[in-house]
């Protein structure tokens, strides 16, 4: 027997609001220490947190996108620990009722669709931040930013559903898009915007093997290395007829290895009990039903639509979906030309690429749809070959020109005067009395040889299938 | 009752008479409690909040935050730009 893995997951998502969860400090990211505190956020005695209703309707709709039951009614907790950089002493938290439970996500991986169950989404406020300077063992003191202090956040606690790190991965980039399509969290995880946990076991049978938990995975390369060298290391110490220690482990990022992790908490006793400073949130059901209309098109209802209305392949659908603004991108250009498998690829070839490399937004670029309209008739009207095109699109990404700009100007247009054409193909019958008569003696090869001296002398801009045409002519006329 | 425990995790360091007198009171408090679980509370919903609280949301609009000045007052907590806090056990 195989064993296998059990993977639940544990993802903090910092809601995208201007202000805190509970008072009225900024949220900016990068801002200079300590300059968006109150008394509120920095735990001051006989100050009174308020909510921000901005949270629940984010938390609301993050709730109802991950196929989430809402809460009509939930309450606050206080989670108590000490640690620098909780200035209460407690975290606010949500505990027995979270504003959103039981949900699911489909993933698509490689091999299969799944569906990873969701266990519950809850609304809290994040803490502080420790400054280490020096050596951290030797320094007597603690050094706190408390601008991050009461950020709110949302807790996707995720079923231990998922076996590999494929899907650990996938879940985490859908989570993201989603987020991301909803606009309630920015979804950067190099910023801090989401943070996962891993919770992960391996075993044979129906019983399972001793959790170990992986902290602070800060990219989705990180989440997926950690837990293919972790579950390669439980299995192999198992094998090797060793058991599993139940701790807390971190990724090197340098040698891709979990190790243990010396834990602040060994007594993981957190009394919870009920925030007093704040009743029950109650949401009704109009309200519910009006966050539920805010709702747009999310990831995976896109991508299949994208390949039934627009036949294009799925996985183009899926890479183009990948972020909202180059899928509404894509859908204008896609419906304004009526050529959406054109579109697709000069998107994922050509746009892509130079997006990419010049570390653009597709928001930036001035081609639009608009200019793939003009680039596509002038191949259609014959104007440009395909080729020529794919250049007349590279030269409009970086000069901002329109294609027809550009092929006025560089005098790209495609000979179809069939006039001009046959002067250059007599030229070239002439100049090449060798290759004439090895094709006149039946070696067709050669064909390709004359059409591109052809283009060569034309710089490319003969129509080929005329071109092509006419030498057939006139060479079977030589016979 | 393990007093030690709660002594960790309210980061206390009693003395052995301090100890003592908390370890009474909360003998005292508890066993006050034992009175109240004799109370028949079958068809009684649990309370958590006063009935009628109401909650309060604010709109998700800024409010000046604290200025600068007025946090170096502080010097014994306030170092160059940051909280400077006595590391705590266990950390
Ligand atoms: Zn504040």
């Amino acid at each position: 027997m195989e064993y296998k893995p059990t993977i639940g997951l544990e993802i903090h998502v910092q809601l995208a609001t201007k202000t805190k969860i509970f008072c009225g400090c900024s949220t900016e990211f990068g801002a200079e220490p300590n300059t968006n505190v109150c008394p509120v956020c920095l735990g001051l005695p006989g100050a009174l947190p308020v909510l921000n209703e901005k949270v629940v309707e984010y938390g609301t709709k993050l709730g109802l996108a991950l196929n989430m039951h809402i809460n009509k009614t939930s309450t606050f907790y206080r989670k108590n620990y000490f640690y620098p950089d909780l200035p209460k002493g407690y975290q606010i938290t949500q505990y027995s009722i979270p504003i959103a439970s039981e949900g699911f996500l489909e993933v698509k991986t490689s091999k299969s669709k799944k569906k990873i169950r969701i266990l519950r989404g809850h609304i809290e406020e994040d803490s502080g931040k420790s400054i280490h300077t020096g050596d951290i063992t030797e320094s007597e003191y603690s050094y706190i930013d408390f601008n991050r202090s009461g950020v709110p956040l949302m807790e996707i606690v995720t079923y231990p559903d998922i076996e590999t790190a494929e899907e650990a991965y996938e879940f985490l980039v859908l989570l993201r898009k989603t987020v991301r399509y909803l606009g309630v969290s920015s979804g950067d995880m190099e910023k801090g915007a989401l943070r996962c946990d891993v919770n992960i076991s391996v075993s044979k049978g129906e019983t399972l093997g001793t959790k170990v938990e992986i902290k602070n995975l800060n990219s989705f390369r990180s989440v997926r290395r950690a837990l293919e060298f972790e579950i390669n290391r439980q299995i192999e110490t198992l094998k090797k007829g060793g058991k599993i220690v139940q701790e807390t482990r971190h990724l090197d990022e340098r040698t891709g290895e979990t190790k243990p992790m010396r834990t602040k908490e060994e007594l993981n006793d957190y009394r919870y009990f009920p925030e007093p400073d704040l009743p029950p949130l109650i949401l009704t059901d109009e309200y519910i039903e009006k966050i539920k209309e805010t709702i747009p098109e999310l990831p995976n209802e896109k991508e299949e639509r994208f390949v039934k209305e627009y036949g294009i392949s799925e996985d183009y659908a899926h890479e183009i979906t990948a972020s909202i603004e180059v899928a509404e991108y894509f859908e204008e250009a896609a419906k304004l030309t009526g050529k959406p498998k054109e579109v697709s690829n000069y998107l994922m070839v050509n746009i892509m690429k130079f997006i990419n490399e010049n570390g653009k937004n597709i928001k930036e670029i001035t081609f639009g749809a608009k200019e793939f309209k003009e680039l596509l008739d002038l191949i259609d009207s014959k104007t440009i070959s395909k080729n020529i095109a794919k250049s007349v699109l590279e030269e409009s990404l970086s000069s901002g020109k329109t294609p027809s700009q550009i092929v006025e100007e560089k005098g790209l247009k495609q000979i179809t005067d069939t006039g001009e054409i046959e002067k250059v193909i007599d030229e070239v019958i002439k100049e090449n009395p060798k290759p004439v008569s090895q094709y006149l003696n039946g070696k067709k090869q050669v064909m390709g040889f004359l059409i591109g001296q052809i283009m060569k002398k034309t710089k490319g801009k003969a129509n080929p299938k005329i071109a092509s045409k006419i030498l057939i002519e006139k060479l079977n006329a030589l016979k | 009752m393990d007093l030690k425990k709660y002594e960790k995790l309210a980061a206390l360091n009693l003395s052995e008479e301090e100890e003592k007198r908390i370890s009474k009171d909360l003998t005292d408090i508890i066993n006050y409690f034992e009175i109240l679980k004799e109370v028949n509370t079958d068809n009684v919903e649990p309370l958590v909040y006063t009935k009628g609280a109401k909650l309060f949301m604010r709109k998700d609009e800024k409010q000046k935050s604290l200025n600068k000045e007025s946090l170096k007052k502080n010097r014994e907590l306030f170092n160059g730009n940051f909280y400077k806090v006595k590391k705590i056990i266990g950390d």
